[in-house]
């Protein structure tokens, strides 16, 4: 098992200025970041990819300490691939390692790279040390990590349960959801109806730990794509401490939605906003477009206007409510 | 308890409507309930005539309310909507089954938009997660 290494934003920027085998992580990286990067461990540079994928996971005999830098705060380190060098400094605290400042090795003079570290950590000793930023953007990419993974669990406990709901029509097949931090976030049971050839899939969900108001309203979505990702199928109740979320549908739609959940259990399905557009009384629409709130069509359903509704083709119902209007 | 359904009422009765209204006295309260009914009809409501404490059965509620019965029947056991026993069935009123429907249309509208904030709410989530690990033994 090796250890958890991380370059740092300020020497990917300033230090590794050139040899970078992805253009548009250097650009990402020169313009300050964006959150559609991938892990800072992964950006495609040579440097970053020996040390992410080799050096990290070396034994620990055979890495060699950088001299004449103090290390009662943490061992630095050389990082050595190819022309480059790089200076590793291991957080003692968490057990980071950092890379931290990097260059080309000069022809002629081996050691160029690491004496001119070493004199410059001893003139400012923080300049070349994780900052804030660094920190938070860790932070912030093993909140993605820890997200992705509960996602992917509570996505395969619905679809468990849906499964044993199909096989005793009329019986909730009952299960707990966890927060990701392992304590219990909701309960929900999953029921397969069926009354003249049309089949019911209610999902009831009651919150245990009614403060993770977050956590519960996207475990219920994460839920309900896993089931039927198209959103405008979902019908809602209020149900005292408890909600109701079902979708109806014939035999082979049925059939269909189970095959389709189970193929796609444990992973997270993007859900499928409304591909028609609606009739709906004008008053105040602008500000409700604007602001991202629903408004009711004339065919009963609940959607959030947006601005491309030109190009879609128009719901039959509503046509024929609006149709059926008198005119003037 | 008689529903109007809105795209079944011709213009000739609204036309009559109208007039009916027009031929009561200003003051008359039967000419306000009037115009707020064609009001309600112009505006492209349904509109549901009846005592307020008129009863309705488990089938009339469930098709006014556009559910199953099966999910009716799953919303009276959680004690949302008040009812009365009659033998084995059950009564509602007209009243606690329509401020129901004005309590769940604003689920529905709230689930719409909760689909469409689908990504941003997950933004805020990762920031709570981050901020969570601060917090965390093993922190950065």
């Amino acid at each position: 098992m090796g250890i958890e290494g991380r370059p740092t934003l300020r020497m990917l920027a300033d230090d590794l200025t050139s040899g970078w085998s992805n253009a548009h992580h250097r650009r990402a990286v020169k313009a300050g970041l964006d959150k559609q990067l991938p892990p800072l461990e992964q950006m495609g540079h040579p440097l970053v990819i020996y040390f992410t994928n080799d050096w990290c996971g070396l034994d620990p005999s055979r890495r060699e300490l950088i001299k004449g830098i103090d290390h009662s705060d943490g061992l630095s380190w050389k990082v050595k691939s190819g022309r480059w060098r790089g200076a590793c400094w291991v957080d003692q605290r968490t057990g980071v390692a950092w890379l931290c400042a990097a260059g080309i090795r000069r022809a002629g003079g081996v050691s160029d790279f690491y004496a001119g570290f070493t004199t410059g950590v001893q003139g400012n000793p923080t300049a070349f040390l994780p900052n804030e930023f660094d920190r938070a953007q860790l932070r912030r990419e093993r909140a993605t990590d820890l997200l992705e993974r509960w996602e992917s669990s509570v996505s395969e406990r619905v679809v468990k349960a849906l499964g044993i709901a199909a096989e005793s029509p009329s019986k909730e097949s009952a299960t707990i959801v966890n927060h990701p931090n392992g304590q219990p976030l909701l309960d929900i049971a999953v029921v397969v109806e069926s009354a003249d050839y049309v089949f019911e899939i209610t999902l009831r969900t009651t919150p245990i730990d009614r403060k993770q108001t977050r956590h519960v309203e996207r475990a219920e979505l994460i839920m309900l794509a896993a089931v039927c990702p198209v959103e405008q199928s979902w019908d809602t109740s209020p149900a005292g401490d408890s909600t109701l979320y079902s979708v109806t549908t014939d035999r082979t739609g049925l059939t269909k939605m189970l095959a389709a959940a189970t193929a796609s259990a444990g992973t997270v399905r993007p859900s499928q906003p409304g591909s028609e557009a609606h009739y709906t009384v004008k008053e105040g629409l602008t500000d409700r477009t604007i602001q991202g709130q629903g408004v009711r069509a004339l065919c009963g359903l609940w959607f959030v206007p947006r601005q491309d509704h030109a190009h879609r083709p128009v719901c039959h119902e509503c046509s024929a409510v609006q149709a059926s209007y008198p005119t003037g | 308890m008689e529903t109007l359904v809105r795209h079944s009422v011709s213009t000739h009765d609204l036309e009559a409507l109208s007039a009916l209204v027009s031929r009561l006295p200003e003051d008359s309260c039967m000419r306000r309930s009037l115009e707020a009914l064609k009001e309600a009809l112009l505006e492209g409501s349904d509109v549901v005539i009846g005592a307020a404490e008129a009863t309705m059965t488990p089938s009339q509620a469930a098709s006014f309310l556009s559910v199953s019965r099966a999910h009716l029947y799953k919303i009276l056991d959680s004690g949302e909507i008040p009812f009365n026993r009659v033998g084995r069935d059950r009564r509602m009123t007209l009243h606690d089954v329509m401020a129901y429907d004005h309590k769940r249309q604003e689920a529905r509208r709230l689930l719409a938009e909760r689909f469409a904030h689908a990504d941003l709410d997950r933004e805020h989530l990762i920031d709570e997660l981050a901020d969570s690990l601060i917090e965390a033994p093993d922190n950065v």
